[in-house]
């Protein structure tokens, strides 16, 4: 009796560790159907706040650092990342400047730029919200030296805020220490990001970590391309960027 | 014998009164000033404050030869806009830090006498309400992690060695410089 008990003791044990092991594999499995959603928004696009409903950007004509018109049609056929700044900014907007320079190059590097994306490029663009200071020349030896290929926009103040506002970006000048026309200008530091029919379509929000941004890009771009601007001709098998399509 | 005995014990000594002086002041740790274009009139520097003390010591006052005047700010989310908002003073706790870095406290370098160029060093002068000041070196660069090269190639470098080898050539240009006077990868 008692030998019997003592060598059967171990298989039994062993028997109720498997049926254990079995019916937590069972619970998780069922568990984890239950708990998975169909899709998690949140971590879908961690650093980015993406609109269902991309707002349409109005008419507008402004400038670039070169002194060339910048208008709706700038955006046509491309992503754009935009940043609303100044240039008499000693730390917000440098360091916007830096971590977009930082997703550029992260895109870059991967070949991510424009190639593999239907021909449709990428472009980066910083908007002075203090227009009467940042003239296109101010324009023009400030946002190249952060990156040779961002461009620098500036114009009429009363246009700029004709965009700024429906984008959610905020702004207004504060007086600095000194004189008068040291004023500071308080803003919103959001990167937004413009689809290819010149519509915002997310906003990253500061902090900006540059990898998960140019991250969350590739996602957000895959995504909504097709659905945007792009028709696919079955009988060539060409796929062209339209930009006419929506207009 | 004698002498040998002499001569460690003043270093003892030495080291007691050194490390008794250093726990008096304030390590100043990473600092670096953010690079701007050349017509910039407002730099920003950022670094880390040790208070080794047992006392709160007070930053009060920043003022650097280069500069027409430095201010402490604080760049602050309100309603959701960023703000820069002046600080007469900056306390650091007794044995905590403060972090100046990009988004929050930082000095605010106003009117540079000449535009100060990345790999360039700029001087500060702190100076704390107990008296006591301190001068600092801060490398000019574009970043943080930028400029701490070792020199060793590293998997980054090695996009900058694939796009010397197949990129455009203004970028092949770009790189080679970047590796060759940097020694890091943009």
């Amino acid at each position: 009796m008692r030998n019997n008990s003592i060598s059967s003791g171990p298989i039994q044990i062993l028997l109720l560790v498997i049926a254990g092991i079995l019916l937590l594999g069972i619970g998780i499995w069922f568990g984890k159907g239950h708990n998975t959603p169909p899709a998690n928004r949140a971590d879908e696009f961690p650093s980015a706040t993406v609109l269902d409903v991309p707002v349409a950007l109005l008419e507008f004509s402004l400038n670039d650092h070169r002194g060339n018109l910048f208008t709706p049609n700038n955006f046509a056929g491309k992503w754009t990342f935009m940043f609303f700044g100044y240039t008499h900014c000693p730390d917000v907007c440098p360091t916007a400047l830096v971590d977009m320079n930082n997703i550029y190059h992260n895109l870059a590097e991967k070949g991510d730029l424009s190639e593999k994306n239907f021909g449709i490029g990428t472009q980066f663009v910083f908007i002075s919200v203090d227009p009467e200071r940042d003239t296109v020349k101010e324009l023009k030896e400030y946002v190249p030296f952060f990156n040779e290929r961002f461009i620098g926009i500036t114009g009429n103040a009363e246009v700029i805020e004709s965009i700024a506002r429906p984008m959610g970006i905020a702004y207004r000048r504060v007086p600095g220490k000194n004189a008068d026309k040291d004023y500071l200008v308080d803003h919103s530091a959001s990167i937004l990001l413009i689809d290819p029919l010149g519509r915002m379509r997310a906003v990253f929000s500061p902090p900006h970590v540059p990898k998960t941004i140019a991250a969350d890009f590739r996602n957000i771009r895959e995504k909504y391309t097709e659905e945007c601007c792009i028709s696919v001709d079955e009988q060539t098998e060409t796929v062209t960027f339209d930009y006419r399509k929506e207009k | 014998m004698n002498r040998s005995l002499n001569v460690s014990l003043i270093f003892i000594l030495l080291h007691i009164f050194s490390s008794a002086y250093a726990h008096q002041q304030v390590a100043v740790e990473n600092a670096w000033v953010r690079s701007a274009p050349p017509g910039a009139d407002v730099l920003a520097a950022y670094m880390v404050l040790k208070n080794e003390s047992e006392e709160t010591r007070v930053l009060s006052r920043v003022s650097s030869s280069r500069f027409e005047s430095v201010e402490i700010h604080k760049t602050e989310m309100h309603e959701g806009m960023m703000r820069m908002i002046p600080q007469d003073s900056l306390p650091i706790p007794a044995g905590g830090s403060v972090t100046l870095g990009p988004g929050g406290f930082h000095l605010m370098l106003i009117g540079p006498k000449s535009a100060p160029k990345e790999g360039e060093e700029v001087e500060l002068l702190l100076k704390f309400s107990n008296g006591h000041s301190q001068r600092i070196k801060a490398p000019v660069q574009a970043d943080k992690d930028r400029g701490k090269s070792t020199g060793i190639i590293s998997p980054t470098s090695l996009f900058c060695l694939q796009e010397i080898w197949t990129g455009s050539l203004h970028r092949r240009i770009q790189c080679l410089r970047l590796l060759v006077i940097h020694k890091r990868c943009g």
